[in-house]
C-alpha cells in the first residue's frame, strides 16, 4: 500500500507538474501575442508622427478642435449620449438587476437540487459514515460553488448578449454615418456595381483615426478598382473623427480596427 | 483513515488543479477571442455626388511673353479650360477660386487644411514654364486633399498656342485618375452646320473641339451633306454628298481638306461608318427598292454584300474589336434592331419594344448600343445591351436622332429638332450631350443650328 501511495504520489506530482508546465506554455503563447500587439500599437505612433511630421502640420491643430466641437455636439444633443452611455453602464446595472430576481427564483430550486441531491449522497455514504462526514462540507461548498458558476455563467450569457447588441449597435452607427454622410461610390464605370473594396479602419480611443485606412490589396490596383478603392478611403476620412457616434469606451478592443466592406452593387447596377 | 484522508485530499488537488486549468483555458480562448475580434461592416449605400474639386490657377511668370499671351495668363486660361472640362462632365463640382483660402503653387506643398477648409477634396495644382527654345512646359500635380497625398502628375510640352490642347490633356489625366474611365475631352466633334430657311437649308460640313473651341467649316454648302463619321485611326471623316443630286458615300481629309468619292455604284449609297481598325467602311446601298449592307475595303475599293434580305436594312455599326455589326431592319414588319457577325451570318433581332428604333450605335467600350426610338409621337435616345436586354431610355422630345458616342462610352451626342410654328419659324436643331446614367444633359453650344454629330476618338489615339 505503502508502494501504492508513493507511486501515486510521483504520478500526482508529475501531473502537476505536467499542468504547470502547460499553464506556463499558455502564459508563454499569451506573451508571445502580447508581443504582437504592442507591434501593431508602434506603428500607429510612428506613422502618426510621419503624418504631422511630413505633411500635416496643420491637422494637428485641427485634431484638437473636433474635441472641443465634440462637448457642444454633446450639449447639443444630449438625449443620445445618455442613451449610448446608458446603454453601456446600464445593460450592467439594469441587467444585473434582471439576473439578481432570476436568482432568488432559481435559489429555492437548488435547495430543490440539494434536497434531491441529498438523498444520493446519503445512498453512497451510508457505506461509510466517516466519508459521509468528510463529504458534507465539500457538498456544502459544491452547492455554493455551483450557485455561483450558475450566477456566473448568467452574467456570462447576459455579458456575451450584451456585447452583441452593443456590437451591432456600434456597426450600425458606423455604417449609417459613411453611407449616409461619406461615401460617394464612383458611378457609370464598366461594371462600378462589382467594385468591393474591403477597407481596414483602425481608431483611437477618442474616436480619430489612429492611422490611415488601408484598403485590401491597394498597391496591386489600378484603373476603376482603384478610383472605388480611393472612394472607400476617402469615405473613411471624410467621416473622421468619430467621436460624435460616442463609442462605448469600454468596448474599444471591439472597435479599435473595423473592417468595412465597400460594396455598391446594391446600388449601381 | 489515514489512507482515506490522503485520498480524498489529493482526490480535491485533483479537481481544484483540473479546476485552475479549465478556467484559464476558458480564460485563455475568451481572452485570444476577444483581443482578435474585429468588426466587420458592410457599406452598401451611399450618395453618388460630383467630386469637389479645386483647380488653381497654374503659376507663371507675368513677365514672359509668348505668341499666346504672357505665362501667366497661360496658365490661368489653361487652369479655366481644365475647370470647364471637368465640370461639363458632370462628375466634378469645381469649387470657386473666390472661395480660395490660399493659392498654392506647384513648388510648395498644398496646405491640406486650407482646402479641406472649403471642402475640396481633389485638388489641381501646378506651373506654366517657358522654355528658351520657346516651347511651354506645362506641369500640374493632382492631390487627394483628405489624405493629404499626390495622386497624379504630369509634364507637358507643347507649342504656347497650342495651351488648349494641353489643358484638354490635363483635364483627361485627371478625369482617369479620379473615375478609373479614360477620358473624353482632347476630343473633337465633327457635324452638319444648318443655316437658312426650312425649305432652303444649307448644310455644311463642321468640326470643333469637343468644347466648341476652334470652329471650321470643312464644305461650303454649295452640296448638302450627311452622316458624317470620323475615323477611328486616322485624320478623315466619311460622309454622304448630294453631289449633282446623287447621295454618294465621301472620304475626306481633315489634313489636306481633300475628299474622294467611295467607288462609284448603281443605286445610291448611304450611312458611312468605319470599322474599328479604319481599314473599312460599312455602308447601305439602295437599288430598285431594296436596302442592304455593304462592306468596303479602303484599300482595295473591294465590296462585298453581308445581307440579301428583301427588306430595308441600314445603319450598320461594328463592335469596338470588329466581329460583329448591328443595324436596324424592317424585316420584321417594322423597323427593329438587329445584330449580326461580321460577315453577314447567325442574324438576331435585339429590339422588342413598341415603338420603331433606328440608328443603333456600338458603344466603344462594347458594353451598349445606342439607339433612336420613335413611339407615341416623340422621339427617344436609348440604350439597349448586345443582347437585347436592359433597354433603358436616356431622354425624350419632340424629335432627336442620331446618337453618337464619347470615345470612353460614358456620354451620348444627339441632335434634337424643335417643332415648326405657324409663321414658318421653329425647326431648329442644336446639338446635345448626356451621361450614361441619365444625368447631365447639357446643350452643346454651335456657331449656327447643328445636327448629326460625330464624335472623334482621342486625338492621340490616332
Amino acid at each position: 500500500m505503502r508502494n501504492a501511495l508513493i507511486i501515486s504520489g510521483i504520478f500526482h506530482a508529475a501531473f502537476l507538474i505536467i499542468a504547470a508546465m502547460d499553464i506556463a506554455l499558455f502564459d508563454s503563447v499569451e506573451d508571445s501575442e502580447m508581443v504582437v500587439i504592442p507591434v501593431e500599437i508602434l506603428p500607429f505612433d510612428e506613422e502618426t508622427k510621419t503624418m504631422e511630421i511630413a505633411k500635416l502640420p496643420e491637422p494637428q491643430k485641427e485634431k484638437p478642435e473636433p474635441p472641443k466641437k465634440l462637448p457642444e455636439r454633446q450639449a447639443e444633443l444630449p438625449p443620445p449620449p445618455p442613451k449610448m452611455q446608458s446603454s453601456m453602464p446600464l445593460p450592467e446595472e439594469a441587467k444585473k438587476p434582471a439576473v439578481k430576481p432570476k436568482p432568488p427564483e432559481k435559489k429555492p430550486e437548488p435547495p430543490q437540487v440539494a434536497q434531491r441531491s441529498k438523498p444520493k449522497p446519503p445512498s453512497r455514504y451510508d457505506a461509510d459514515r466517516i466519508a459521509q462526514l468528510l463529504n458534507k462540507v465539500p457538498e456544502q461548498e459544491n452547492i455554493t460553488d455551483r450557485l455561483a458558476e450558475k450566477f456566473g455563467q448568467q452574467e456570462q450569457k447576459a455579458t456575451s448578449l450584451d456585447v452583441q447588441r452593443q456590437t451591432m449597435s456600434i456597426s450600425a452607427a458606423i455604417q449609417k454615418k459613411i453611407e449616409e454622410q461619406c461615401w460617394n461610390p464612383p458611378s457609370g464605370a464598366l461594371d462600378a456595381g462589382s467594385l468591393r473594396v474591403k477597407v481596414y479602419m483602425y481608431l483611437t480611443l477618442d474616436g480619430n483615426l489612429a492611422r490611415p485606412p488601408v484598403a485590401d490589396d491597394y498597391v496591386r490596383m489600378s484603373g476603376a478598382m482603384k478610383v472605388a478603392a480611393d472612394s472607400a478611403l476617402r469615405a473613411v476620412r471624410m467621416c473622421a473623427p468619430y467621436s460624435d457616434l460616442k463609442l462605448p469606451k469600454t468596448m474599444y478592443d471591439q472597435w479599435r480596427e473595423v473592417i468595412l466592406n465597400f460594396d455598391p452593387s446594391g446600388m449601381i447596377s | 483513515m489515514r489512507k482515506r484522508e490522503i485520498i480524498e485530499t489529493v482526490g480535491r488537488l485533483k479537481v481544484n488543479l483540473f479546476k485552475i486549468l479549465l478556467v484559464s483555458v476558458i480564460g485563455f480562448v475568451s481572452a485570444t477571442v476577444s483581443a482578435n475580434a474585429v468588426i466587420e461592416i458592410d457599406i452598401t449605400r451611399g450618395n453618388v455626388q460630383p467630386l469637389p474639386i479645386a483647380v488653381t490657377p497654374l503659376a507663371g511668370s507675368g513677365a514672359q511673353m509668348t505668341t499666346a499671351g504672357s505665362v501667366m495668363e497661360i496658365g490661368k486660361q489653361i487652369s479655366q479650360v481644365v475647370t470647364a472640362d471637368l465640370e461639363r462632365s458632370g462628375l466634378f463640382n469645381a469649387i470657386d477660386p473666390r472661395a480660395f483660402i490660399n493659392s498654392d503653387n506647384a513648388t510648395a506643398a498644398p496646405q491640406f487644411a486650407n482646402w479641406r477648409a472649403v471642402g475640396a477634396q481633389a485638388l489641381v495644382t501646378g506651373a506654366t514654364i517657358l522654355r528658351e527654345d520657346g516651347q511651354l512646359r506645362v506641369e500640374f500635380r493632382l492631390w487627394d486633399v483628405l489624405a493629404g497625398s499626390q495622386m497624379a502628375g504630369l509634364a507637358l510640352t507643347s507649342a504656347p498656342q497650342s495651351w488648349r490642347r494641353v489643358a484638354h490633356k490635363i483635364s483627361d489625366a485627371i478625369y482617369k485618375r479620379l473615375t478609373g474611365e479614360e477620358g473624353y475631352f482632347d476630343t473633337r466633334i465633327v457635324y452638319i452646320s444648318e443655316s437658312g430657311p426650312y425649305l432652303n437649308r444649307i448644310k455644311r460640313l463642321a468640326i470643333m473641339d469637343q468644347d466648341g473651341y476652334n470652329h471650321k467649316f470643312m464644305t461650303d454648302g454649295s452640296f448638302m451633306v450627311l452622316n458624317p463619321r470620323f475615323s477611328p485611326t486616322s485624320q478623315e471623316i466619311t460622309y454622304l454628298s448630294y453631289y449633282n443630286d446623287t447621295p454618294r458615300v465621301y472620304l475626306f481629309n481633315i489634313n489636306t481638306g481633300k475628299s474622294e468619292m467611295l467607288g462609284e455604284f448603281r443605286g445610291m449609297t448611304f450611312a458611312p461608318r468605319f470599322s474599328p481598325d479604319g481599314k473599312n467602311v460599312i455602308m447601305s446601298k439602295a437599288e430598285h427598292g431594296n436596302t442592304d449592307i455593304f462592306v468596303m475595303e479602303l484599300a482595295t475599293r473591294r465590296i462585298k454584300q453581308l445581307t440579301t434580305n428583301s427588306a430595308i436594312d441600314t445603319s450598320p455599326s461594328y463592335s469596338p474589336f470588329g466581329r460583329y455589326i448591328t443595324f436596324t431592319s424592317d424585316r420584321g414588319g417594322t423597323p427593329q434592331l438587329y445584330v449580326m457577325d461580321a460577315d453577314g451570318g447567325n442574324i438576331k433581332r435585339i429590339s422588342f419594344g413598341q415603338g420603331l428604333y433606328s440608328t443603333p450605335v456600338w458603344s466603344p467600350r462594347g458594353d451598349l448600343i445606342a439607339f433612336t426610338k420613335q413611339t407615341g409621337g416623340k422621339f427617344y435616345i436609348g440604350v439597349i445591351r448586345p443582347d437585347g436586354s436592359g433597354e433603358r431610355i436616356l431622354t425624350e422630345s419632340y424629335f432627336e436622332e442620331g446618337p453618337t458616342w464619347s470615345p470612353n462610352g460614358r456620354v451620348i451626342m444627339y441632335y434634337r429638332k424643335y417643332p415648326y410654328d405657324n409663321r414658318g419659324g421653329g425647326g431648329e436643331t442644336q446639338l446635345w450631350s448626356i451621361d450614361l446614367t441619365g444625368y447631365n444633359e447639357r446643350q452643346v453650344l454651335t456657331p449656327l443650328d447643328g445636327s448629326d454629330p460625330a464624335w472623334s476618338p482621342l486625338l492621340d489615339r490616332r
